[in-house]
């Protein structure tokens, strides 16, 4: 099984705008990004280093939205912040190789 | 060991207050400036020449060139430690230190006295100092002054009582025109260039960088009281202390309370249009130079830019004819947004509210 995980690029620096738009800059392509009140909700759920279902569960809970709603949405929506080398993807594999261990 | 002394061009340079330690960075970035407008800046740093480069009775820096390294002092104890593109900074009580490559130069403030061994197979002396290693050099600086809390802007400022406005954009767009007509209608001086944003709590002070206008020859001429003060010859840059024409309108500190970004226009009637948070935002990461710094460094001053946008009321000024040399002209679009601005008293602000009461689910 795989599980995805997005973190915040390092070369990505955030500020808080106003109190539900947040700002992006990328230090290296030198784009600049303003996140409304979900995505900056989601990108501070990433700094935390949290999972797709928690951010999802966080998005449903704030709005009232179905939970896989919400996690298409972030899906969706990290899916564009990695295109704009924003984010970094990581395919985790919660795969475990089979293995034997001689009882005693 | 071979000691010299270096009047001609750094002394010249303070007793003409023509730098700041920030105002010189700057210029390094734009300039193939001199290896002496760098130790000038590290001068200013230490207050050699007084926290308001007053002007000082002549006092010659010795500059002691030495054949090894060892001969450098070195510092005891040090803080802060800056490392930057290779370029390393220690600070002592009452010394700084600088390192790069093999070069080591040490500054002694009380002696006035700055040490230095620069590698023969590099360059014979500082004046062959390459620009490379002054870029260097100013990144190590610029890294320096962020991490002592002060993060600079491309700005001209202003002040009445305590409240400021700033101008910031790029050359050319008129911030030394402007912040020179309203020092006129007697608004107090802060800078017509470089800034220094101080956070302090929750808000955001405006100090001054480079304190003397800067005019052109053909500002000069225009300016009939600058005009009348300097015998104008052919010179790209005049640097003109504000106290030599409107004594006491100098400003420490203030806090930004207007934040416009001018923009020279052929019209005659000037326009001024409120701008967005996320507009101001992105016009001011334009001239704050922090797209070098390494993340930590820019993040924070981020933050400062962002902190500056929530206290401010942001407009653009498309500057007509009409406030070229009618300064009351622009004064009477100024005076009305510093006395109806009060967002950084009581945080009012109907973009806010606006959006607050807007709030709804957009993924």
């Amino acid at each position: 099984m795989i599980q995805v995980k997005y973190t915040p690029a390092s070369q990505v620096v955030c500020t808080v705008l106003d109190e539900h738009e947040a700002v992006l800059l990328h230090l290296e392509t030198k784009h600049y990004y303003v996140l409304n009140e979900t995505g900056t909700l989601i990108w501070e759920c990433l700094q935390k280093g949290e999972p797709l279902h928690v951010i999802a569960a966080a998005l449903a809970q704030e709005y009232h939205i179905d939970k896989d709603e919400a996690l298409q949405d972030v899906v969706q929506f990290l899916d564009m912040l990695s295109q704009e080398h924003l984010v970094e993807r990581k395919d985790i594999s919660l795969h475990t190789n089979p293995s034997i261990r001689k009882a005693s | 060991m071979e000691t010299r002394r270096i009047p001609g061009t750094v002394i010249a340079k303070r007793t003409t207050r023509v730098y700041s330690l920030h105002g010189i960075i700057l210029q390094v970035t734009s300039d193939t400036s001199l290896p002496e407008q760098v130790l000038d800046a590290i001068f200013h740093y230490f207050g050699w020449y007084g926290p308001l480069l007053e002007p000082s009775p002549e006092v010659d820096i010795e500059l002691v060139v030495v054949h090894t390294h060892q001969e450098v002092p070195s510092l005891h104890t040090t803080c802060p430690i800056v490392e930057y593109n290779g370029v390393v900074f220690q600070r002592g009580l009452q010394a700084l230190s600088v390192t790069w490559e093999d070069t080591r130069l040490y500054v002694d403030v009380p002696a006035q006295k700055i040490w230095a061994y620069l590698p023969p197979d590099k360059w014979a002396d500082v004046s062959q100092l390459t620009i490379e290693h002054l870029i260097s050099l100013m990144h190590g600086v610029l890294v320096l002054v962020r991490k002592l809390g002060f993060f600079p802007l491309h700005a001209a400022a202003v002040a009445q009582g305590e409240d400021a406005v700033l101008f910031c954009g790029p050359k050319g767009s008129g911030k030394t025109t402007m912040a020179y007509a309203l020092v006129q209608q007697g608004m107090r001086f802060l800078s017509d260039d470089s800034i220094l944003l101080e956070p302090e709590d929750t808000t955001v002070y405006v100090r001054p960088l480079r304190r003397y206008f800067a005019f052109t020859t053909e500002d000069m001429q225009k300016l009939e009281r600058v005009r009348a003060a300097f015998q104008i010859g052919a010179r790209s840059k005049w640097y003109v202390d504000v106290s030599m024409l409107y004594e006491g309108q100098e400003a420490e500190r203030a806090i930004p309370v207007v934040l416009i970004f001018p923009e020279i226009v052929q019209r005659e009637r000037s326009r001024l249009l409120p701008l967005s948070s996320e507009e101001a935002m992105q016009r001011l990461i334009g001239q704050a130079g922090l797209l070098s710094l390494p993340p930590d460094l820019a993040t924070k001053h981020l933050h400062v830019l962002s902190q500056l946008v929530r206290q401010v009321d942001a407009y653009s000024l498309e500057a007509g004819q009409d406030v070229y040399g009618h300064p009351d002209v622009l004064e009477s679009f100024i005076e009305p947004l510093l006395s109806t601005s009060t967002k950084h008293k009581c945080h009012d602000s109907g973009q806010i509210h606006t959006r607050q009461s807007g709030r709804m689910y957009r993924a």
